[in-house]
Order: structure tokens, then C-alpha cells, then sequence
């Protein structure tokens, strides 16, 4: 179809709105969604340079050289940025960001009573490179509760399981994608409305990180792998 | 060849870092890096309830004036849900568009990113473009931007309610 356009799988996708998550019921819109038509425009995207991102912005376990590491379970993240095909994307900017080892974020909004750690960047940015790979250093989030009294209707005693947010600027503004990644056997991934809010059970199995031990380091870091996978230029046909 | 679907879509939650929130990319005319009419792209971003999104991330991206190359932008609202961002009009990248700007929105309890469309008022090609007739014609006015003095632009987004904006598929 001229101009067409491949919308997301509503089964490897999460529901939109979400019961006991209030934002998710006020922010959804209600009309059906329009037709896309899709121009050269949307089949390119932003183009960040390697000189946008410095080596420090992947280590969020420190915030710079010859301070002390944040506290927690340091860990070594790795895997690869690909296409729908196992294509590796190259160039492909990663703003990562996560809460520390106690459950808070470095952010205005947070109400979370649980102690800042000084010591913890929190936010970190890197570039796949020509294989599609990034390499982060960070410590294991915490899982913490969601604030109830902060957003009115929100279930109660929900926890958010432990997970780093990641957001992604692949090779067409089609491409975009922000998403959180999750640990294996946290007791509370099970639990976790957001999460559980993907339909399609291997797609929710692909946002949780792979334990590698062999990847272990000799400075106390546990290896996690994880891969991406962003909508190509391949999924918006040829006008 | 066997294909993987694309990573899940997930909320940015409430906590996106404000330094990745840099002041100087919402203006897309820095530097001089694209040059042509300037533009001041204004508005809030508002729910169902038609109370104001704090914090709610915009990204933009469009042509540049001649039509021939792209230009990114991001910003996010304030306390009182607004948005500003400077940048040029854009040129017509196809003989049958109009010039528009594509329009990204991230924020807590949007599990997936909403995507939409901005128009300039007073072009005549957007009778007849081929995005903008996808939708329905009562709300084909929601996504054209009223013009206010001093060359800015105002267009409001809300996620609900009787104005709420036509968001496209994704």
C-alpha cells in the first residue's frame, strides 16, 4: 500500500490502559487511533555523533573519577541493539536511567522516604558501536512501592519489581523506543502490573535480562546481558 | 527470515532524568544550523480530566526549511503543563504535503510513546493531504495550529476529553 505503514503486534506490546495505574486511564486517549502515512521524513531519524556521548556516561556506579562506588551489587550489563531481522543497529544513542540499591531515583518528583546515595550517577548514556553493542556498568536497582498517596487510585502494595529504564534512538523516527528491562527470578516481576500488562509471554520474557556468569568481573560485578530489538526501516514499505 | 517483534513499549514512569532535558534542545534555529522563518511553538499538554501533564516529554521532528534534511528537538512541560519550542517552518518535503511537524509524547502512564502531527493554519495544501485526510474532518482541526502575534504558534495537546488530539496508530 502506497504510504503504508506496519502498526506495533497489540500482543508483544503493553495495553495501554492499565486498572490500578491511574495515569495510564487519564493519558489513553479515547478515539480511535488515525492512519499513519509515512515519508522519507519518518523512515530517517536524529543522528547523534560519538562525540555526543563521553566513556564516563557509562558507568553510572560512580559520578567521576576516583570517587567511591555507589553502594549495591555492582554489575556489568552488555548485549546488542538489533533490527526485527537480527540485524545489529550501529550509532544508536542509549539514555539509560534507574533508581539506586534502596529504591530512589535522583529526581525532583521522587517522594520516596528511602536515603539518596551520593555516590550514584543514576543516569548514564552510551552508543551501540559498529556490532550493535553497548557495555554499562550500574548497581542493581532496588524494587520499591509505588507512592499511593501520591497518585490517587493507584493499587495498593504495588511494587515495582527491580528494573532500568532505557530509551533508544534507532535508525528512523519510526524506531524509537522506550522501555524498562527487568532481572530473572525477582519475586516480584510476577506481581508487576506493568509488566504483566504485555499480552504475549515471550515478549515479556525478552524484557528480562540474561544472569552470564562469565561475564563476572574480578572487581565484584555480576554480568547481565540484554538485547533490544527496534522497529527497521523494513517494517514502513515504499511509499 | 524468521523475524523478532520489536522490544515492548514501556512508560518512562514519572522519574525521567531532567539533565537529559537539555535547554538547548528545544530551540531547533541553535547555532544558526537551520535558517528560515522562525517559529515559537507553544501549548500544554493536558489529560483526560483536563488537568495539566508535569513533566510530560515532547520531541519533535521535521524538515528544515528547504525540505531536505531533518531536525530533532525535545523539551518538557512545566508545572503549569506548558511547552515552547523555537524552530523553523518546514519546507514541503512532496508535492502534495503541506509543511507539519511530527510530535512524540513520553510521559508517566503512557505505556507506549502517542504519536502525532502538528499543521500550520492558512496552507491550502492541508485540504488535501493525504495524512491529515485520514482524519475524521471534525477533528481535522485539532491538529492545525492557531496563530497568535509575534509569530508564535499555539497547539495544545490533550490526552482526553472533548479536544482531545487525534493521535495516530503505531
Amino acid at each position: 500500500m502506497a504510504g503504508g505503514f506496519i502498526p506495533y503486534d497489540e500482543r508483544t506490546q503493553p495495553a495501554r490502559r492499565i486498572s490500578g495505574y491511574p495515569n495510564t486511564q487519564l493519558r489513553t486517549p479515547s478515539q480511535p487511533p488515525v492512519k499513519r502515512v509515512i515519508t522519507d521524513v519518518e523512515r530517517s531519524g536524529p543522528v547523534f555523533g560519538p562525540e555526543s556521548v563521553a566513556a564516563a556516561e557509562a558507568d553510572l556506579s560512580v559520578t567521576g573519577p576516583g570517587q567511591p562506588r555507589a553502594l549495591g551489587q555492582l554489575i556489568h550489563l552488555t548485549g546488542r541493539v538489533l533490527d526485527e531481522r537480527g540485524r545489529p543497529l550501529a550509532g544508536v544513542l542509549m539514555e539509560v536511567w534507574q533508581c539506586n540499591a534502596a529504591g530512589k531515583y535522583i529526581h525532583h518528583n521522587d517522594p520516596s522516604p528511602v536515603p539518596v546515595d551520593p555516590n550514584f550517577r543514576g543516569i548514564g548514556r552510551v552508543m551501540t558501536d559498529a556490532e550493535g553493542r553497548y557495555r554499562l556498568r550500574t548497581i542493581k536497582p532496588a524494587g520499591y512501592a509505588v507512592p499511593e498517596h501520591s497518585f490517587p487510585g493507584t493499587q495498593k502494595n504495588w511494587w515495582r519489581p527491580p528494573h532500568i529504564h532505557f530509551s533508544l534512538f534507532g535508525p528512523a523516527y519510526t524506531s524509537r523506543l522506550i522501555t524498562q528491562m527487568f532481572f530473572p527470578g525477582e519475586p516480584l516481576n510476577p506481581l508487576d502490573l506493568i509488566l504483566n500488562a504485555i499480552p504475549d509471554e515471550s515478549a515479556r520474557a525478552r524484557l528480562v535480562a540474561r544472569f552470564t556468569p562469565e561475564l563476572n568481573t574480578d572487581d565484584g560485578a555480576l554480568g547481565f546481558v540484554h538485547d533490544f530489538v527496534l522497529r527497521g526501516r523494513s517494517a514502513t514499505p515504499s511509499a | 527470515m524468521s523475524t523478532t517483534p520489536p522490544t515492548a513499549h514501556i512508560t518512562t514512569g514519572p522519574f525521567f532524568p531532567a539533565p537529559f532535558i537539555r535547554p538547548e534542545d528545544a530551540d531547533l534555529t541553535r547555532g544558526g544550523q537551520i535558517a528560515g522563518t522562525v517559529v515559537t511553538l507553544t501549548g500544554t499538554v493536558t489529560d483526560a480530566r483536563g488537568s495539566p501533564c508535569v513533566c510530560a516529554i515532547l520531541e519533535i521532528w521535521q524538515a528544515d526549511a528547504a525540505g531536505t534534511s531533518g531536525c530533532w528537538g525535545r523539551t518538557w512541560t512545566d508545572t503549569a503543563g506548558a511547552y515552547r519550542f523555537r524552530t523553523v517552518k518546514p519546507g514541503s518535503t512532496r508535492q502534495d504535503r503541506p509543511p507539519y511537524i511530527n510530535l512524540m509524547l513520553h510521559a508517566s502512564g503512557l505505556m507506549r510513546p502517542l504519536v502525532t502531527q502538528m499543521f500550520f493554519p492558512g496552507e491550502p495544501l492541508n485540504e488535501r493531504d493525504p495524512q491529515l485526510s485520514q482524519v475524521p474532518p471534525a477533528r481535522r482541526n485539532l491538529l492545525i495550529a492557531q496563530s497568535e502575534p509575534d509569530g508564535i504558534l499555539r497547539f495544545d495537546i490533550a490526552f482526553g476529553g472533548p479536544t482531545e488530539t487525534p493521535f495516530f496508530e503505531d
